[in-house]
């Protein structure tokens, strides 16, 4: 039976040693052994070759690894060749026979094997990945035994020998969690899934090669796993297993333009294997932007020179292949190739607000209103220049880059995210939600980083309830109101150049709401908004929709508008309009006797003139309009305070 | 049924706070009523709106009441009714501030400009005059001293700015806009009075009137200065 004590051995040592921290971020320092979870910061292909040589006093180079990996957005996919993982161990049995002159021995062969792995880890986010590494095993057993036979006059003994082959994956899963930029804690299992077609509980005989002895162990376990940058050059790393079987290192990082050169070390104890600290484990490796090389040194603290027995073999059994009780001193040499050129990361995203969901009726206002506002942060010790973009879906298939921003060494900046909403954008009938990318770059045209976010699209007719804004649906038509304008008065005979603003106002009022038959409830929709064309066609809307077609009539001759916004006090709003008569103070009594029927604004040059409140729900007539426009005006807007108290606000259009 | 009683009784202080009562007349008195374009003969007993505009002719008077309030306007006046009112200071410092906030902001007018192309310049006919303009601008200045006077002195500033917005031949007129700047004073709103010096300094003034706002000017900048 095999002894309790003895347990998992150290696990988590790869050929890389203990060489990773939070700079080297082009290339995979580690491989499934170290990084059972597979999280990787690689930014696209990458492809690794691993070599050893074993110190056993025979000059050896082997391949002992040849692997691949690949970003995906969030996902990452990782693929190793490992011809180099393999053991093969010979023992002697203690009976020997002599042939001729040679005293031979009965031999047992005993090899194992890690043939390949696959590993694939997804970022939930840019602090949790979670992932999961799969290995594939091999173990062949041969034993020598001999064969008796004898006739008459012979005893012949001849050497046989019986092979055993087993084979199985090995499953395990990982998380790894980044709290801060600094400090990655992670957390795997050991041996959690094994698939195999061979009994391990077959005893078998003592000494038979089917004994489960000379398997590999797959006694489950879990591993925990630390990494703290305190200063942005020195990095800490440990890992402590289930078995009580640890590993600690540093590792110290010389950062060089688009090159780093870092030196580390780490020591483990392994539960089986002695002394205490079982082994050392410098490290050394020097990356630019297109390889990494790293060469490491494993040395062993006890003497691995002396031959082990067969006994001593199955007592103490394979933990793992590369670091057991047996294995020697070695010297690796790992080549990472970066097969597809991407710069180091300079700056990263923080965090990003959407701040303003798309409008497609607003599009000139996306010119000074970004859509979103990142915190970026500047990871180097330069002042970086970043060039923010960001497209949406279905509105725009190209980068829209906003101003160019500056950003001091490792400080945060908030950056403003502006889109272009061209004339082509298709109108939506229904408001959809649609993905917004938003990149940050630096050196080259390849985004440093990008964060994908959720923006409501709404339909064309889609109003966010901010007066102000009512001015694109007035703009968006003008062409036609001009028309539809010139229409009215051709069918009225009038020479337009022989009438003043007033009559103008006063002519087009009337025949406007001629052609009306409806008002809806005030604001009834206070998100929709009617364009003036529609309002036309439909002979009719609530008053936003009568606003704003009246104003695209009257701007669509030169006649200044602005709303009335009559702010909400029993939840509901009102909108009406206060129109240019382009008269002097001197020349209002000639329009009426009556001073609380207009306002003097003096224009953006200093002129005043007066303005003329128009109710325009009432669709009865012009005269009756400006006096219920009036009387509401000079009550809430004037005697009541409310233009200074911000309960009626004029919103010129623009 | 408490509530009911209490709801009357606050619309009928509401009302009541709505209207005025012609106690006394004299001579020729007329009101325009809220929004309308038409003169009517003011008679006792009549009750009048906060809405309308009330106007004596020379040697006339009318003696108005509301709840106990009493405001005579004497000859050659007219007032807003709705002036006929206490007004705190913060409400009278808000009110100024619509000067400003009426305006059209100072930007300039791109994307919606005026479409002359299509129909040239407007070469129409200027509206002819409903009336003589100054001569009612002097009776609501009028109205408005008489406003102070019967001490209601932060309404009266807001009568007479009202004027002054809409009367520009009684804005340039000294004595008017000095009589309001002394108004503004004895509020002890030196910051609006010192604006409105600002603005009287921009007319077309004699060398003493010029004298005078000078002193007037550094007088009130040494309260402005006390005070704070």
């Amino acid at each position: 039976m095999l002894s309790s004590k003895f347990n998992l051995a150290q696990q988590s040592i790869d050929d890389y040693g203990f060489i990773e921290n939070f700079n080297n971020i082009n290339f995979r320092m580690n491989s499934l052994e170290s990084n059972i979870n597979n999280y990787s910061t690689v930014q696209d292909w990458e492809l690794s070759l691993a070599f050893k040589s074993i110190m056993n006093g025979v000059s050896n180079l082997n391949l002992n690894r040849i692997s691949i990996g690949k970003k995906l957005e969030n996902h990452y996919l990782y693929m190793r060749y490992t011809p180099g993982i393999k053991q093969e161990y010979q023992f002697n049995s203690r009976a020997e026979f002599i042939v001729g002159d040679s005293v031979q021995n009965y031999k047992t062969y005993l090899t194992y094997s890690e043939k390949y792995g696959f590993g694939y880890s997804h970022s939930l986010s840019q602090k949790l990945t979670f992932g999961i590494s799969m290995r594939y095993f091999q173990q062949e057993f041969t034993e020598e035994y001999p064969a008796y036979f004898s006739n008459d006059s012979t005893n012949i003994i001849q050497i046989r020998s019986e092979n055993a082959k087993k084979h199985f994956w090995r499953g395990d899963f990982g998380i790894e969690y980044l709290p801060y930029n600094n400090l990655s804690l992670s957390l795997s299992t050991l041996n959690m899934i094994i698939l195999k077609d061979f009994d391990a509980e077959n005893e078998g005989d003592e000494f038979n090669i089917n004994t489960p002895k000379f398997n590999i162990r797959e006694k489950k376990g879990a591993v925990f796993g630390l990494k703290y940058s305190p200063v942005n050059t020195f990095t800490f790393l440990g890992k402590y297993e289930t078995s009580n079987s640890f590993i600690l290192g540093a590792n110290y990082n010389f950062i060089f333009d688009n090159a780093n050169l870092t030196i580390g070390s780490a020591v483990f104890h392994d539960k089986n294997q002695r002394p205490f600290i079982a082994a050392i484990f410098p490290s050394i490796s020097y990356s630019n932007n297109l390889f990494n090389l790293t060469v490491s040194y494993l040395k062993y603290l006890d003497d691995r020179s002396e031959a082990k027995s067969l006994d001593q073999f199955k007592n103490y059994g394979i933990h793992n292949i590369q670091n057991n009780y047996f294995s020697a001193d070695r010297i690796n040499f790992m080549l990472n190739f970066a097969l597809s050129f991407r710069n180091k990361k300079q700056v990263k995203f923080i965090d990003l607000q959407i701040t303003s969901n798309i409008f497609p009726i607003f599009k000139d206002n996306y010119i000074d209103e970004p859509i979103a506002t990142g915190q970026i942060v500047n990871l180097t010790d330069k002042v970086i220049s970043l060039k923010p973009s960001c497209s949406i879906d279905d509105i725009t298939s190209e980068r829209i880059y906003s101003p160019i921003q500056s950003i001091q060494p490792y400080d945060t900046l908030l950056v403003p995210f502006f889109i272009l909403v061209g004339d082509n954008v298709p109108a939506f009938e229904k408001t959809k939600i649609s993905q917004a990318k938003f990149y940050i770059t630096t050196l080259s045209e390849e985004p440093d980083d990008e964060i994908l976010k959720p923006i409501l699209v709404h339909n064309k007719n889609s109003w966010d309830g901010n007066v102000i804004n009512l001015r694109y649906f007035v703009k968006s038509e003008i062409k036609n109101s001009n028309r539809y304008v010139k229409k009215i008065f051709e069918s009225l005979q009038k020479n337009i150049l022989s009438l003043n603003s007033f009559e103008k106002i006063k002519l087009l009022f009337n025949e406007f709401v001629k052609n009306l038959n409806y008002v809806s409830d005030r604001r009834a929709t206070v998100d929709f908004v009617q364009f003036p064309s529609e309002t036309i066609e439909l002979r009719g809307g609530d008053c936003d929709d009568l606003s704003v077609c009246l104003s695209s009539l009257l701007e669509s001759i030169g006649i200044q508008t602005a709303f009335i916004d009559y702010k909400p006090k029993d939840g509901l709003g009102h909108v009406t309009l206060l129109v240019n008569t382009n008269l002097s103070p001197d020349e209002a009594n000639s329009i009426t006797i009556n001073e609380r029927k207009f306002l003097v604004r003096k224009n953006y040059t200093g002129v005043e003139e007066i303005w003329i409140p128009i109710e325009v729900t009432s669709l009865t007539n012009f005269d009756e309009s400006w006096n219920l426009g009036a009387t509401k005006f000079y009550s809430e807007a004037i005697d009541n305070l409310g233009l200074s108290k911000n309960n009626v606000e004029i919103v010129d259009i623009y | 049924m408490k509530t009911i009683i209490i709801l009357i009784f606050v619309a009928l202080i509401t009302t009541m706070g709505q209207e005025f009562t012609v106690e006394k007349i004299s001579g020729t008195v007329k009101v325009l009523k809220d929004s309308s374009e038409e003169w009517q003969q003011v008679k006792i007993t009549d009750k009048l709106s906060i809405k309308d505009l009330v106007l004596t002719e020379n040697k006339s008077f009318v003696q108005l009441s509301n709840n106990d309030q009493k405001f005579l306007l004497k000859g050659n006046a007219a007032i807003g009714l709705v002036h006929i009112k206490q007004v705190s200071k913060n409400d009278l410092v808000l009110a100024l501030a619509l000067d400003e906030i009426r305006n059209v902001p100072k930007i300039k007018r791109n994307s919606l400009a005026k479409n002359t192309a299509v129909y040239g310049t407007d070469n129409s006919a200027k509206p002819t005059s409903k009336m003589g303009g100054d001569l009612f601008g002097t009776k609501k200045i009028n109205g408005a001293k008489l406003l102070c006077e019967a001490g209601y002195m932060e309404s009266s500033v807001i009568a007479a700015k009202e004027v002054f917005r809409n009367y520009p031949s009684i804005a340039s007129n000294f004595n008017y806009r000095i009589y309001f700047v002394n108004v503004l004073d004895q509020l002890e709103l030196y910051q609006e009075a010192l604006s409105e010096i600002t603005r009287i300094q921009k007319l077309d003034l004699t060398d003493e009137q010029k004298y005078k706002v000078k002193k007037q000017n550094e007088e009130i900048s040494i309260k402005l200065i006390e005070n704070n």
